[in-house]
């Protein structure tokens, strides 16, 4: 067995994309950035933000104010940033197995002596790899704009905590793809079906911020119950929750290996 | 050549079902070193399916194979060390180069012998610096040949491999065979293409509808001769005269134009024959598919 040949043919198919998405989302985190002296004092926003329609927009505020730095970022770039990840994430995870198999390029490549569980492995090692370098573009991003507004007072460090907090919320919805494509056989299933779930953490978590007694019971589904980046920025990683989300990742990941070296392949 | 450390595949019963679809009936097959198997038949008849399952990429519903005395499926990694692959429907990592796919799957091989690439690549004319997705459909063929090809396996598991390769190109595919043989290593090819099967291999097995129908050297199928015989006369030809000849059969008359299949001793034909005018007269060898038919008559037509 060779390794590490998937795993780097695997990154340098990915350059394009790290670009992509890390361009992107680092001029998110800029613009977001230098847009904050312009909320910084207007107060009356809070007052605006109590009424539970505009609590249902802003998720993830927490008991922070929304005119602080923390307050400001974790509802502007970190509400929306975890759900860019996470449609990256399960582009991604459809492409580790169900990609090839489309394609075709599977019966070529299980070919060679390579067992199915290393295909996995090393498209998974090169996920995080490129997830982490997507996030270090982000973190680049946000940094220059804090760099240059000195009214956004945060710091450096736990904006990069904030960042990698989203690790385990891409990889999850990269993995539960990944799984789905591996017991369902069909792309687009599996995609619409992952797809769905990130909508559904979305609404699960606005409304059942707004109806807790309903909504709100199912809001544990959500993975942005996983996810409270504004405090993260505010008092640093939240280590049970990334724990949490990482051991359900890890399961599917077991899982689809598990699934995957069972099954045939599709013509 | 039936001495069992010869025996390079053995299937042993091997069934597969897609839900109540049975792809493949208990085929039971041996396959020798040194030796190209023709796999033969209809599209749809079981080939790639059997393919398939030895090469692990999907797993049997009963019965089991081995190639080399390794399990298809449990020593699946060691086995693929020494199997290189053309699949029939034949897909490539389009967006790289020909010389960057063969450095990838050789990276996977544990290296690549560029200068033996090279020569394949030079002998079946193909441009590996270009982007795979340049190519036509006959240069995606030859860069799956070359990857099959270039760490020399002892047994190449080719499906429908002439299938797209312009004429020129099938020769050098028939060289490179050869070649392969000659080296004591094993091709087993799948086809349905009687003259290619008759040209290049040495025995051959007939699938249809998922059972293995007969396994045969091609010389002995040749034994099983007849031909077709056409006679053109300007007299009017009564059929019955040649019907009652013993080795004839399948008379039909068009005209002044006789045609009918004889086997055995040809004198009575001439005999009968002499009773007309005749302006013209063939004898044509039958393709493999009527001997087949000959074989094995009676069974249902495709």
């Amino acid at each position: 067995m060779n390794f590490g040949v998937i795993f780097r043919r695997k990154l340098r198919d990915s350059r394009r994309s790290i670009l992509g998405w890390g361009i992107g989302l680092a001029l998110l985190g800029f613009y977001v950035a230098v847009v904050y002296p312009l909320i910084q004092g207007l107060e009356e926003i809070n007052q605006l933000l109590e009424s539970p329609v505009f609590q249902a927009l802003v998720p993830n505020l927490g008991e922070l104010d929304y005119t602080s730095p923390a307050g400001f970022l974790g509802v502007e770039f970190f509400t929306w940033a975890p759900l860019v990840l996470a449609v990256f994430g399960v582009m991604y995870g459809l492409g580790i197995v169900a990609g090839e198999e489309d394609q075709g390029t599977l019966d070529i490549l299980l070919s060679t002596p390579v067992p199915r569980w290393l295909v996995i492995i090393e498209k998974y090692l090169a996920l995080i790899v490129v997830v982490l370098l997507i996030m270090a573009m982000t973190w680049v991003g946000i940094a220059v704009a804090v760099v240059l507004t000195p009214d956004l007072a945060i710091s450096l460090g736990r904006l990069a905590e904030a960042i990698f907090y989203m690790l385990p919320v891409t990889l999850l919805m990269a993995t539960l793809a990944l799984f789905l494509s591996t017991v369902l056989r069909s792309r687009g299933q599996a995609g619409g079906i992952a797809a769905a779930f990130i909508v559904a953490s979305y609404f699960l978590n606005s409304l059942g911020a707004m109806a807790p007694d309903t909504v709100g019971r199912f809001r544990w589904l959500s993975f942005y119950n996983y996810y409270d980046a504004a405090a993260v920025l505010k008092n640093g990683l939240i280590w049970g929750d990334f724990l949490l989300l990482s051991a359900v990742t890890l399961v599917l990941l077991v899982l689809s290996i598990f699934f995957f070296e069972r099954r045939d392949l599709l013509v | 050549m039936n001495a069992s450390q010869d025996v390079v595949i053995h299937i042993e019963h091997l069934t597969k079902h897609y839900g109540k679809v049975v792809a493949l009936n208990d085929l039971n097959l041996d396959v020798y070193r040194g030796e190209i198997f023709g796999y033969l038949g209809p599209n749809g008849a079981g080939k790639t399916t059997t393919i398939r399952i030895l090469l692990d990429l999907i797993r049997p519903t009963a019965g089991r194979a081995t190639i080399f005395g390794l399990d298809v499926h449990r020593d699946s990694v060691r086995l693929h060390q020494r199997l290189g692959n053309l699949p029939g429907e034949l897909a490539l990592w389009e967006h790289l180069t020909g010389w960057e796919l063969v450095r990838y799957l050789g990276g996977l091989r544990g290296g690549v012998d560029e200068r033996y690439v090279g020569e394949l690549a030079e002998r079946l004319d193909l441009d590996m610096t270009r982007k795979v997705k340049t190519y036509s459909s006959g240069m995606k063929r030859k860069l799956g040949l070359i990857q099959a090809l270039m760490h020399r396996p002892d047994l190449l598991i080719l499906d429908e491999p002439t299938n797209g390769l312009d004429p020129l190109v099938q020769q050098t595919f028939y060289k490179l065979m050869d070649e392969v043989r000659d080296e004591g290593r094993t091709v087993f090819m799948s086809s349905h293409n009687l003259p290619e099967v008759e040209h290049i291999c040495d025995r051959v097995g007939i699938l249809r509808q998922g059972h293995l129908k007969a396994v045969e050297r091609i010389g002995d199928l040749k034994k099983v001769r007849f031909r077709w015989m056409t006679l053109r006369t300007d007299d009017h030809v009564d059929p019955a005269a040649f019907e009652a000849l013993e080795g004839v059969s399948d008379v039909t008359t068009h005209n002044g134009t006789v045609r009918f299949k004889v086997s055995g001793e040809l004198d009575p034909v001439i005999k009968t024959a002499a009773r007309y005018h005749v302006v013209d007269m063939s004898y044509e060898e039958p393709s493999l598919e009527e001997i087949f038919l000959t074989y094995y008559g009676g069974e249902e037509q495709q």
